[in-house]
């Protein structure tokens, strides 16, 4: 990416955010309120800074006096599909529990940022839940959601 | 004294000794692994320390903390590739040494380097963190505010590739931390209408978002190779005790940098490595075998990164301020343990203050046994795929963060603020200035309108307070020499480039 239009992205970027919030500080319900006592004053000063700050790169970048190529190549395709793995892991985490939800993700995700060795996959994925499950349990006194393992045992002994 | 013995008792518990010596072995493991560092292993923990008490949660968060800063040593030398940027100057000399079959004693130099680095700062925060905070006794809401900004202002002027994103991203740091109720009128604001924000932004998942998640999607940015990396094997050996005190002119100097370093806001352990190396390099009777596999090379920059954990922890506990990502972190779990770092803590938990000192010291002589011991098979874990790594990192900050508060809301914080973290450093922009401004938002937010109430509205009474002006003056001269440099850079760098094209 060249540096101007890094600092047009990011400018505009901040611009975003700044509009974004600038629509929870509008004038309402604490108008009259001295400066001091009025909890919309400091959020208000800073969105004012910030939106400048954001006016300042993006001019930086549209006058474009630094034109060299930054930063690095990104491999999009990559982070897109873990970025999409994650945000379901992390959406089906509590409704679905975190030993399915975990048995599914992570040879899920192993191979989708290219890892191909079945047998580690299996491996790993197969002692990391229960040692997981177990260490938060029983050390940490943390029940993770949905399903445990004891659980599961105890159907299957009521099952026997 | 009786602080001391009760910290000792402490300590002698099997469980709490367990929890030290577990974190400074996880945190050599996190530290040696390429690319983890210091901020993930303590945000790792972090929803772990939620359901410990404030003793084991401190043992484990200054095991991290030391434990990982020493085990970016491990990869710099066994591989060429620093685990944590504060071990950059490590490779210097590090892999030369391993080239030349001497990667054994280049590991012993790193470990006792790294151990009277941290011992000598440790003594260095006992002596200055509660001499800092008497004279913190005296700050009132203006000398707050004064000593917040003064702090951003520091972390900003670091922003060494570009102040303003750096101003940017401190100022986003702060308006994060003003979502959810206001500190002094318990109104709510910003919250989107959102039922879970108007209690705030929670602290874990958005620093865990930020720098933990942030970083695996960069790490997969990066185009990861599923291979493995290429490690070669080694053994430990310790240098002679004659050898170390030889160098003992070395270890002195460069434990009073890192130190020195470690106390200013934003400035860190890899500036306190380097800093500290090329002091060494000048001053060195070896200075020309510098860079040819030196040992004075390894103990200036491992003694000098040690050294800034005992540094950092002097503004931390004395004054409430963090001065990086790192201490910005232990400050929020101090908080969630109940305890507000800063001058008052000295008298009211001179206990627990007795036990960080104490916790310190026992994790800095730890690193000296798990070094020598689990060194050589830290150094196998560096073989482990990447894939495999980012993926657990994953897990363990999913289930660490939905613990906190059993709330899958967190989870959703966790996953923007790492969308956010990941944008910004696509972007370039610093990470640091955002966590230490959502840190110290809060206090510097109502420290300013306590002011106001005071001044009654006058913002010019500020300046009329000695060490309120005397912090505004610091921080104005910070700033305007770092802007003052960055200008010089930016012109020299335009000089070069158009010298190449003529």
């Amino acid at each position: 990416m060249r540096e101007n239009s890094e600092s047009i992205i990011a400018g505009g970027a901040v611009l975003g955010i700044s509009a974004l919030l600038f629509t929870q500080v509008l004038p309402g319900q604490f108008e009259g309120v001295v400066l001091a006592r009025n909890p919309m004053t400091f959020p208000r000063f800073l969105l004012g800074l910030f939106a400048l700050g954001g006016a300042g790169l993006l001019v930086r970048g549209l006058i474009g006096a630094r034109k060299g190529t930054v930063g690095m190549p990104v491999s999009w395709f990559k982070v897109l599909a873990i970025l999409v793995l994650a945000g379901i892991y992390l959406a089906v985490f509590a409704p679905l529990g975190f030993i399915p939800a975990t048995l599914v993700f992570m040879p899920v995700a192993m191979l989708a940022l290219g890892y191909r060795n079945p047998l580690v996959i299996v491996l790993v994925t197969l002692v990391t839940v229960p040692l997981l499950w177990y260490l938060f349990t029983e050390a940490f006194s943390i029940r993770p959601p949905g399903i445990g393992i004891d659980d599961m045992l105890r159907q299957i002994g009521g099952g026997a | 004294m009786e602080n001391l013995i009760a910290a000792l008792v402490s300590l002698a518990d099997p469980v709490i000794f367990a929890i030290l010596i577990g974190g400074t072995a996880a945190g050599i493991l996190i530290g040696a692994m390429p690319g983890l560092g210091s901020v993930l292993a303590i945000t790792l923990a972090l929803p772990l320390t939620f359901v410990m008490g404030p003793e084991p949660s401190i043992a484990l968060l200054l095991g991290l903390y030391a434990g990982s800063v020493y085990g970016g040593s491990l990869s710099a030398i066994l591989i060429n590739t620093p685990g944590t940027p504060q071990a950059a100057a490590t490779v210097f000399d590090g892999y030369p040494m391993m080239q030349q079959g001497k990667g054994d004693l280049a590991l012993g130099w790193a470990t006792v380097a790294s151990t009277i680095g941290g011992l000598i700062s440790v003594v260095i925060l006992i002596a200055a963190a509660p001499l800092l905070a008497r004279l913190g006794l005296e700050f009132g809401p203006i000398e707050y505010f004064a000593l917040g900004l003064f702090a951003l202002t520091c972390v900003i002027s670091v922003s060494r590739e570009d102040l303003l994103k750096g101003g940017l991203a401190c100022v986003l740091g702060l308006l994060v931390a003003t979502i959810g109720q206001d500190p002094l009128t318990g109104d709510v604001r910003l919250h989107f209408s959102n039922f879970n924000l108007m209690a705030g932004i929670a602290l874990v998942p958005f620093l865990v978002g930020l720098f933990a998640l942030s970083e695996v999607f960069w790490r997969v940015a990066e185009n990861v190779s599923p291979e493995d990396r290429p490690v070669a094997n080694t053994g430990f050996k310790f240098p002679g005790l004659s050898d170390i005190t030889s160098r003992w002119r070395v270890f002195g100097k460069s434990a009073i940098i890192g130190t020195w370093i470690g106390t200013l806001p934003g400035v860190g352990a890899t500036a306190s490595s380097m800093v500290s190396y090329a002091e060494a390099r000048r001053s060195s009777p070896n200075g020309d075998n510098f860079g040819k596999g030196e040992p004075d090379g390894i103990i200036a920059s491992e003694t000098a990164n040690n050294a800034v954990t005992g540094g950092a922890l002097v503004p931390t506990l004395s004054l409430g301020i963090p001065g990086d990502p790192i201490t910005a972190v232990m400050l929020g779990a101090l908080i969630i343990q109940g305890i507000t770092p800063g001058p008052r803590l000295f008298v009211e938990n001179a206990d627990l203050m007795v036990f960080i000192f104490v916790a310190l010291f026992v994790v800095n002589l730890a690193l000296l046994v798990l070094g020598a011991v689990m060194g050589p098979i830290f150094s196998r874990a560096i073989r482990t795929p990447e894939p495999v790594m980012l993926t657990l990192i994953l897990v363990l900050l999913a289930i660490g963060t939905f613990s906190v508060n059993y709330n899958g809301f967190d989870l959703l914080v966790m996953l923007a603020s790492g969308v956010l973290g990941f944008g910004m450093r696509v972007l370039r922009f610093p990470l640091a200035p955002v966590v230490i401004g959502f840190v110290l938002g809060p206090m510097i937010e109502q420290s300013l309108r306590q002011g106001l109430v005071i001044a009654r509205g006058d913002f010019f009474y500020f300046f009329q307070q000695p060490i309120a002006l005397v912090l505004f003056i610091v921080s104005a001269l910070f700033l305007g020499w770092s802007a003052l440099r960055h200008w010089r850079d930016g012109r020299k760098a335009k000089g070069r480039t158009n010298g190449t094209d003529a």
